[in-house]
């Protein structure tokens, strides 16, 4: 079992904070959706979401529902942990994950050893509640083609 | 550019270079700029503007109060990083040339082995908040990782290996064996030590990493006009720029691709005309994509050039960090390199190139980069 983000190991420094500009993202997680910012006018997808869309500024964003699926963009390896919450889980990988929708998200893989990890793995998400009020995007080998 | 336009740098300082300097971060920096004030011939009262690395901790004040400076006309730091070096010299430059002051320090001074650690994320850490609570939950925690993971991609999309990037560790370490100031001088590197040397964050081998140093370094800059009239021969600043962003990038690429063009129209010259090169190295392979960015050398051929000895100082194509850069001589971001930039033209590297005309030091793969260039007159 790899995953790296198992709650007990996640110290309260390295939870993520909600704020104003992300919270539906984190609010759709709860609710076991994978949602990304979209702008009304021209369609964008955005993530790390932003208070604007840069084509169209002043212009209205909603939060559209993804597949969940995608594929390994790029992978590191942790070795030498330099936060204790990671101390006792190294070697353990970060993923940038491509959606199939084109935006790309940093994440774990949960149940895929790190050297077995290939840019092009297709991968879904998986929903891991880490608290009441935050439950982060995973993602696993993908199941189906 | 006519004369009265142009700036020079006319004095560089350093401390040494150490894992615990059992000094202030002050002291560092007041040390570092006596020396360099020495080296120009300069009283610490003839200085009236002062800038720095905004993550550093020894505010203009301070220092202004202990050279005895008497009226601090120009002063400011630069945000980001450790990436602002070349962002301070265009900055300073461009308060002589518009006569807000006449005698600008660029100074630093770091524990960054004994006191406030970058590889820690003690820094550059966003404690989950901001774009932090998308990456640090998962365990993308410095800059480091962002770094492995870009260079991850950029193997796999242009082939370059770890043997390559082990090539540019091997190389600086050759310089820093020639340069007594180097924390490295006495420790020769193998490709060998370097394939068996542990991941740190994989890609990234122990030896792909900078060092950790404390010490403290500074230039003194002021108008060609009035370098001439200094003990030192002028050192010209023939072009410094710098770069944030640039929307809708390609994921690999690196911030040199959006400086070069503009740095070298700047300058009025290109790659091909640079002697020797100074480059950001807080890990190797970076070297290598900056080479490639920057236009030395076409993408994935960076280290094919490497492997076959093109960085080298005494037969290199282009010679790279000849003073052993941040892997070997000192992790002083930017701040050793612009110096040994300086020295390169001015004939004193320990790893000297012969008839340098165009000196190029990159203090940020593509965030910010200088030409030093000789005096024309």
């Amino acid at each position: 079992m790899t995953n790296p983000c198992e709650p007990n190991i996640l110290g309260e420094r390295l939870l993520p904070v909600p704020e104003p500009d992300n919270q539906p993202f984190w609010d759709a997680l709860r609710v076991g959706e994978l949602r990304i910012q979209r702008c009304v006018d021209c369609d964008t997808l955005q993530h790390p979401p932003q208070p604007m869309c840069p084509r169209c500024p002043g212009s209205t964003q909603e939060w559209a529902l993804m597949s969940g699926r995608g594929e390994v963009y790029s992978y590191v390896v942790t070795h030498q942990p330099t936060n204790p919450a990671f101390r006792d889980k190294t070697p353990f990988a970060t993923v940038i994950v491509e959606l199939a929708e084109g935006p790309r998200m940093v994440s774990n893989l949960v149940d895929v050893a790190p050297e077995a990890i290939e840019i092009g793995m297709p991968v879904e998400v998986v929903f891991h509640p880490v608290t009441e009020e935050i439950t982060l995007p995973l993602f696993r080998r993908a199941t189906s083609p | 550019m006519n004369d009265r336009d142009q700036v020079a740098v006319v004095g560089i300082g350093e401390t040494d270079y150490s894992r615990d300097s059992g000094r202030s971060e002050l002291m560092l920096s007041l040390q570092a700029i006596h020396a360099a004030l020495d080296d120009a011939g300069l009283e610490g009262s003839e200085v009236d503007g002062l800038m720095r690395w905004a993550v550093d901790t020894s505010p203009e004040t301070a220092v202004a109060e202990n050279l005895g400076v008497r009226d601090l006309k120009w002063f400011g730091e630069i945000a980001q990083a450790g990436n602002v070096g070349a962002a301070l010299v265009a900055s300073g430059s461009a308060a002589i040339r518009a006569g807000l002051a006449e005698v600008v320090v660029i100074y630093r001074g770091v524990n960054g082995r004994s006191g406030r650690r970058y590889g820690s994320g003690e820094v550059t850490g966003r404690r989950g908040h901001g774009a932090g609570a998308f990456s640090e939950p998962f365990g993308m925690l410095t800059p480091q990782h962002g770094l492995a993971m870009t260079a991850r991609r950029r193997m796999f999309e242009t082939g370059t290996t770890s043997r390559q990037f082990g090539m540019v560790a091997v190389t600086e370490r050759a310089h820093a064996n020639r340069n007594p100031r180097a924390t490295f001088h006495d420790r020769p590197l193998t490709i060998d030590d370097h394939q068996e040397s542990r991941f740190i964050v994989e890609p990234f081998r122990l030896y792909d990493c900078c060092l950790e140093t404390d010490g403290g370094g500074a230039l003194v800059l002021t108008s060609l006009e009035r370098a001439r009239s200094l003990k030192r021969q002028p050192v010209v600043i023939n072009a410094a720029a710098q770069h944030a962003y640039a929307a809708n990038r390609e994921y690999t690429d690196t911030a040199a691709k959006f400086l070069g063009p503009r740095l070298w129209a700047q300058a009025g010259m290109g790659p091909g005309d640079m002697d020797v090169a100074q480059i950001y190295d807080h890990f190797a392979p970076f070297v290598i994509f900056a080479l490639e960015d920057y236009g030395f050398i076409e993408r994935g051929e960076g280290g094919p050039l490497v492997e076959s000895g093109g960085i080298s100082w005494d037969n290199g194509l282009l010679p790279v960090n000849t003073s052993g850069g941040h892997l070997s001589e000192a992790y002083m971001q930017g701040m050793n390199q612009l110096l040994e930039g300086v020295r390169q033209v001015r004939g004193t590297s320990t790893s000297q190139v012969e008839n340098v005309g165009a000196s190029f030091v990159d203090t940020g793969i593509g965030t910010g980069a200088v030409i030093f260039g000789p005096d024309a007159r």
